[in-house]
């Protein structure tokens, strides 16, 4: 166990390498000058070459490497060139927001998408498993942002039952005294006690969260789904069959583990999805998260701000999935030997 | 091949998404030709005519600008058809040689190929197209570069993936003991042999690569106005979609249509092409 560990550490560290060294290259060696923007619009020459001093680009590109990844190590992640401010600190106002909507909408999908992909398998082939599996293949084929806007129109525009975007309403959030300050709203209201926003903020994140599930939900779908047909073609299950178990009992109270170590790796992939899903989702929601920070840093060219969201990104991707690797040997007593 | 083509199109789950998709294709192409608003696809405005709804004169009603939205939505399958292409051939052309190369001669060639791709797949999806579209500038084309670059690491997979399974078959090292050196064992065993996984592979990335490009016009680093492309089009009526339903509505439901389309057709290429996969769906 503990060599699968120290495998499973030194592969993350390998990856997260070859992680780094892409995403240097990419900000390096691809067309467009960072300098241009540094200084902008109609630069002498003689600024092009200070800025090109400051910004390290004169330095060969070797050099250049050692020095993103000594900075990065640091939690350096250079200068926003629109706000000004370090890019870390930037982030860090901004993780709670969208690590708070991403994991709710982890949670709805888990909390519906399993139980009806086991549903489905219990019955392939009725009707009830055939719009199972439609509603898997529509979820993966919605463009997030239509399905965001849809969503608006009806609950917001139609039946105003919802709030159109946001995280919570002013006056309210103002009002209130939240005794924790953790950054996670739900929990921060939830455990001060104050009821008035802590609604206030379930209403704002059913909308965003609901979109972000929808594709998740198909994937957690079919997986469960297929994870348990398989199982249910194992002997071990035909044998509790003919012990007079019904398969609902054999399910619920075994053959159901069987699909967990299927559904944990989709879990975790779906964890990519969804915070690729953040740009576009916070963008139409105004979810003051890391995705519409990333939006705006795009739309002004805000590189070294782009460049650490990809990171900050694509470091946490690569984490859960060492967890979920960890996970498997608590899921599977085979994996422990 | 050719068999497996008639069986293809003898399914109806294949046959529906593929007319579909060829029905757009033809659409797209000559709606310039017989659309009363032809005009409005190269930028003209009409602004007494805007913000109408669906009505006979306008199937899918008209934007803020008076634009006819049917004609804008139909041409709009070219560009999204051109990315599934052009996404597609780029990360087949980059990734199956890489793959061919990896599993063909195996050792540190191979090593470091893998994990040079294990570094690009670990980059969570639109994540790594998103930054290398804002590095190289807005534009449908660079879009297509970034999604390509980002997707070749699958097709190096599955192209080393066939070639592991074949140089070790009896035939291959027949042709080794003749003679015959890796190039000629990769193009004339090994390629032809990851064919049909590769099609599979591609017709399903089609779909994603156009789910891709539209979120990425929708936060402006792709199609250009005025440019027609289905996800420009959604965020063009952003201002005033809640009044204006039909505006979001119809481009985002071709979108729907597309890519389930490619889905379809893909899952129904691989029951025929590799019926052991068929069960994993």
């Amino acid at each position: 166990m503990i060599k699968y560990f120290i495998k499973r550490s030194i592969l993350m560290v390998v990856v997260l390498i070859v992680v780094i060294t892409i995403t240097f290259f990419v900000s390096r060696c691809l067309p467009g000058d960072p300098t241009a923007l540094w200084v902008g619009d109609h630069p002498t020459s003689q600024q092009l070459e200070t800025a090109r001093e400051q910004l390290g680009l004169d330095q060969p590109l070797l050099k250049q490497y050692y020095s993103f990844i000594k900075k990065l190590v640091r939690g350096d992640l250079g200068i926003s060139l629109r706000t000004h401010q370090p890019v870390i600190t930037e982030l860090g106002q901004r993780f709670s927001a969208t690590f708070e909507l991403v994991t709710v909408a982890l949670v709805l999908s888990c909390l519906f998408g399993f139980p009806l992909g086991l549903l489905a398998a219990m019955k392939t082939d009725t009707p009830y498993d055939l719009f199972i599996r439609g509603i898997g293949y529509l979820g993966l084929s919605f463009p997030v942002f239509w399905l965001g806007m849809i969503l608006q129109i009806i609950f917001f525009g139609k039946l105003d039952w919802l709030p159109l975007q946001g995280r919570y309403t002013n006056h309210i959030y103002l009002d209130s005294q939240l005794i924790f300050h953790s950054g996670f709203l739900l929990v921060d209201s939830l455990f001060s006690g104050e009821w008035a926003i802590f609604s206030d903020a379930i209403k704002h994140i059913c909308l965003p969260a609901a979109t972000m599930s929808c594709a998740v939900l198909g994937i957690v779908l079919r997986t469960s789904r297929s994870a348990m047909i398989d199982t249910m073609a194992e002997p071990h299950f035909t044998t509790y069959l003919t012990y007079g178990f019904t398969p609902g009992e054999t399910i619920l109270r075994s053959s159901y583990k069987n699909t967990l170590i299927p559904v944990s790796t989709v879990v975790g992939l779906s964890y990519g999805l969804l915070l690729g899903g953040t740009f576009l989702v916070e963008a139409i929601f105004d979810w003051p998260g890391l995705g519409q920070f990333g939006v705006l840093s795009i739309l002004t060219n805000d590189f070294p701000a782009i460049i650490g969201i990809t990171f900050l990104y694509t470091a946490s991707y690569v984490v859960i999935n060492f967890f979920i690797d960890i996970i498997y040997v608590f899921l599977d007593p085979r994996a422990r030997q | 091949m050719h068999m497996a083509l008639q069986s293809i199109l003898s399914r109806k789950n294949a046959m529906i998404p593929g007319v579909f998709l060829l029905l757009l294709l033809f659409s797209s192409v000559l709606i310039p030709y017989v659309s009363p608003y032809a005009e409005d696809i190269r930028g003209a405005v009409h602004f007494e005519a805007g913000n109408q709804g669906p009505s006979l004169q306008h199937w899918f009603g008209t934007d803020a600008a008076g634009r006819d939205i049917f004609t804008l939505t139909i041409r709009a399958g070219l560009s999204s058809l051109k990315v599934a292409l052009g996404v597609v051939i780029l990360a087949v052309l980059l990734g199956v040689p890489l793959g061919l190369l990896a599993g063909t001669i195996g050792r540190w060639v191979d090593e470091i190929i893998m994990r040079i791709t294990d570094g690009f797949l670990a980059f969570p999806p639109l994540i790594l197209p998103l930054t290398i579209t804002a590095v190289l500038g807005p534009s449908l084309n660079n879009v297509i570069i970034g999604i390509a670059v980002s997707w070749f690491p699958w097709y190096v997979r599955i192209a080393r993936s066939q070639a592991l399974v074949i140089r070790s078959m009896d035939y291959v090292l027949l042709s080794k003991s003749m003679g015959s050196g890796n190039i000629h064992v990769m193009k004339k065993h090994i390629l032809p042999n990851s064919l049909s996984p590769i099609i599979v592979q591609a017709s399903i990335d089609a779909g994603y690569a156009i789910l891709i490009s539209a979120g990425l016009s929708f936060i402006g680093l792709g199609a250009q106005p005025p440019e027609a492309e289905w996800g420009l089009l959604i965020t063009q009526s952003r201002a005033q979609f809640l009044n204006h339903w039909w505006v979001v509505t119809f481009p985002g439901l071709f979108i729907v249509g597309t890519v389930l389309s490619f889905n379809m057709i893909g899952d129904e290429l691989r029951n025929v092409l590799n019926p052991k996969l068929a069960d994993q769906s």
